[in-house]
């Protein structure tokens, strides 16, 4: 069955082409979900409600542009949806911005899962906008206008996630070296 | 291995193409939701005219602002019909080129038949070998040929060239009269004399016939004035017509059944549990409609309603006012008729334990009775489901009413005892209610129907109290006959 067979059967809303569907995306959707998301279990969610709306909205699917692309971008907006509201614990005072931090990195065997989960453990929008910027190279334009902040705040909150980050990298040579 | 990256980098390298299985669970988890939204997108088929007549609502609502704004919906309406007559006139239109066509065609008949001639009188120069002729000819008949897809104009050129063909094949056969000394060529030319004299008068013919067609032509011009006087007379007409007909008046006349969604009383909390009953009563008005589009009507009018309902097993009793029913009001007496719930002031024996209080009716027969009249003013939408041009139509109606009070009595009647006891005093002077329900009409002629409407009212705001605990409504089959005009 080509694509788009399978997303005509998947906008007449047949389940075994939906099946077949979650079967072809759901490692790249949920690899998205994973970088979104705050942990494994709200990953699982929301890659649930992402297909959920893809289902629902595939009829939409004017079938411009890349399939592939457009489920993404479904499943990047769903996970946003759920956090941008959220506010970042205690914003911190305009004194406490990292200045420019040495951006350079040791880096050793660090397993992915480490960084994985000291990407999803940053606070909502610290981890949302690095994960935009860094991960999936959107500019900080796109990621004022889809969290509905400013751009210097999307400046400021991704010093502030880099700075964790290279912290827990940090700690975690030095955990292992010694 | 130890080296400096850029932090950035680092984790982009290591998140390019980030895939991950997620666990067998989200999928049976989807497969549910997805299997009920199905179940529930069947159940929708019953839930429809529910659904129907709450868009009905909503769209009551959004389009209550844009009510005064009507005149342009109503333009807007006649533009539109006016692009219909517009297009019912162009087939006449057509049909008439079609016509025409024919007509030209009639004409290039002829020329061909010339043509024909012609090509007879051809065959014979060919045998005679004038080339020139034969070449003249072949141009004609292209022309002949080109002139099917035609104006007069081409026709009369090829008249001119079927008259110039004449004129060169009398040359020829003169010619070739004096040249030929063979009878068969004598003959032929003689043969070629008569087709030049057919010719000729063919030609003479097609000419009128040509003069004919261009008085058509000219004829035809006019027509298409006149086809364009008719369409606008005709647009005029219509959106004259349309504007009349856009309104409606309905006199009628409905049975009406009031009752309560909640078992409260709406005259004392004790009565709840009393048997309560409603009376049959009338609602009758004028209700007057106008057509914002072929399918919804906005409507309005005014109509009295009457609303009475009965609480039973009660007793009556003289009593002073401060014992009596709160709900009512007395009218200032200091010892007034009320009514209790059986049992709360008499005995079984019939006497009452109770200074100052006497009974008055203790059989249980008695029966305490409110009555209520309202001024109704309904503003409500009707959608047509089934089409006006059948006989007979259906309509969904959604809408709301402003009650306004102007009858309110509390009296108790038993057997033909009957004393009011006053007005109710918890009654709001203006109340609502929402109303759905179902139209159905029958079409007699273009200006007359028979209109038959069950309609459910849900009243809001009808206690000044909001504690009672009575949740009231009526329900009410409205009949009547409606005027179109």
């Amino acid at each position: 069955m080509t694509l788009e067979e399978l997303i005509d059967k998947c906008k007449k809303q047949e389940i075994q082409a939906q099946e077949a569907l979650y079967n072809k995306y759901a490692r790249v959707l949920f690899g998205i979900c994973l970088k979104y998301s705050p942990n494994y279990q709200e990953a699982q969610d929301n890659l649930q409600d992402a297909f959920l709306t893809i289902f629902k909205k595939i009829e939409q699917y004017e079938g411009k542009g890349s399939f592939e692309g457009w489920i993404k971008r479904v499943t990047v907006n769903t996970v946003l949806q759920k956090y941008r509201k959220k506010k970042v614990f205690k914003l911190t005072n305009e004194a406490e911005i990292p200045e420019e931090i040495d951006e350079e990195i040791e880096v050793a065997e660090v397993p992915l899962d480490y960084l994985l989960k000291i990407i999803q453990e940053l606070p909502d929008r610290y981890r949302l906008v690095f994960t935009m910027y860094v991960l999936d190279g959107y500019t900080h334009q796109e990621i004022s206008e889809l969290l509905g902040i400013n751009i210097g705040t999307s400046k400021s909150n991704l010093a502030r996630g880099r700075a964790i980050l290279k912290k827990k990298v940090e700690a975690y040579h030095l955990k292992n070296d010694t | 291995m130890k080296k400096n990256k850029n932090i950035d980098s680092f984790f982009k390298e290591r998140f390019s193409d980030f895939e991950q299985s997620p666990p067998p669970e989200v999928w049976s988890s989807i497969k549910a939701k997805l299997n009920k939204e199905k179940s529930e997108r069947k159940v929708i088929p019953f839930w429809f005219k529910t659904a129907g007549v709450a868009a009905l609502l909503l769209l009551l609502f959004t389009l209550g602002g844009k009510f005064l704004l009507s005149e342009k919906i109503q333009k807007n309406e006649v533009t539109t019909q006016e692009n219909t007559p517009l297009k019912n006139t162009q087939e006449p239109i057509n049909e008439d080129a079609v016509v025409q066509g024919q007509d030209a065609n009639t004409i290039l008949d002829t020329s061909n038949s010339q043509e024909n001639a012609n090509s007879k009188g051809n065959k014979i120069l060919q045998t005679q070998k004038t080339p020139s002729v034969a070449t003249s000819n072949t141009t004609n008949s292209s022309k002949n040929k080109s002139a099917q897809i035609t104006t007069d104009k081409t026709t009369k050129q090829i008249i001119k060239n079927t008259n110039q063909v004449v004129a060169k094949n009398e040359k020829n056969s003169t010619n070739s009269v004096q040249k030929s000394f063979d009878n068969p060529v004598v003959e032929q030319s003689n043969k070629e004399v008569i087709n030049e004299k057919l010719i000729q008068n063919i030609s003479k013919d097609s000419v009128q016939e040509t003069i004919v067609a261009h008085q058509e032509t000219a004829k035809k011009t006019s027509i298409f004035d006149a086809i364009e006087e008719i369409q606008e007379n005709e647009e005029k007409v219509l959106q004259q017509s349309k504007d009349n007909k856009n309104w409606e008046v309905t006199p009628n006349f409905a049975p009406i059944y009031y009752s309560s969604l909640s078992n409260g009383s709406s005259i004392d909390p004790s009565f709840a549990d009393n048997p309560q009953k409603s009376d049959l009563t009338f609602s009758y008005g004028i209700q007057v409609s106008y057509a914002i589009s072929n399918k919804v009507k906005i409507r309005s009018g005014v109509n009295a309603v009457n609303l009475r309902y009965a609480t039973g097993d009660v007793e009556v009793v003289s009593a002073p006012v401060a014992v009596a029913l709160k709900s009512i009001n007395y009218g200032g007496k200091q010892t007034v008729v009320t009514v209790a719930d059986k049992g709360t002031y008499t005995q079984p024996s019939g006497d009452t334990p109770f200074e100052n209080i006497s009974p008055k009716s203790t059989s249980g027969n008695a029966e305490l009775t409110q009555e209520i009249g309202y001024l109704e003013i309904p503003l409500e939408l009707q959608y047509a489901v089934l089409s006006n041009k059948s006989k007979l139509g259906i309509n969904l109606i959604g809408g709301f009413s402003t009650l306004l009070l102007n009858n309110n009595e509390v009296y108790v009647r038993e057997g033909s005892y009957k004393e009011t006891l006053g007005t109710s005093n918890n009654l709001s002077k203006t109340s609502f209610s929402t109303n759905i329900g179902l139209g159905i009409n029958y079409k007699f002629s273009k200006k007359l129907l028979f209109n038959i409407e069950p309609l459910f009212k849900y009243q809001l705001g009808t206690y000044t109290d909001s504690s009672v605990d009575y949740k009231p409504f009526y329900i009410g089959v409205y009949t009547g006959f409606r005027f179109k005009f």
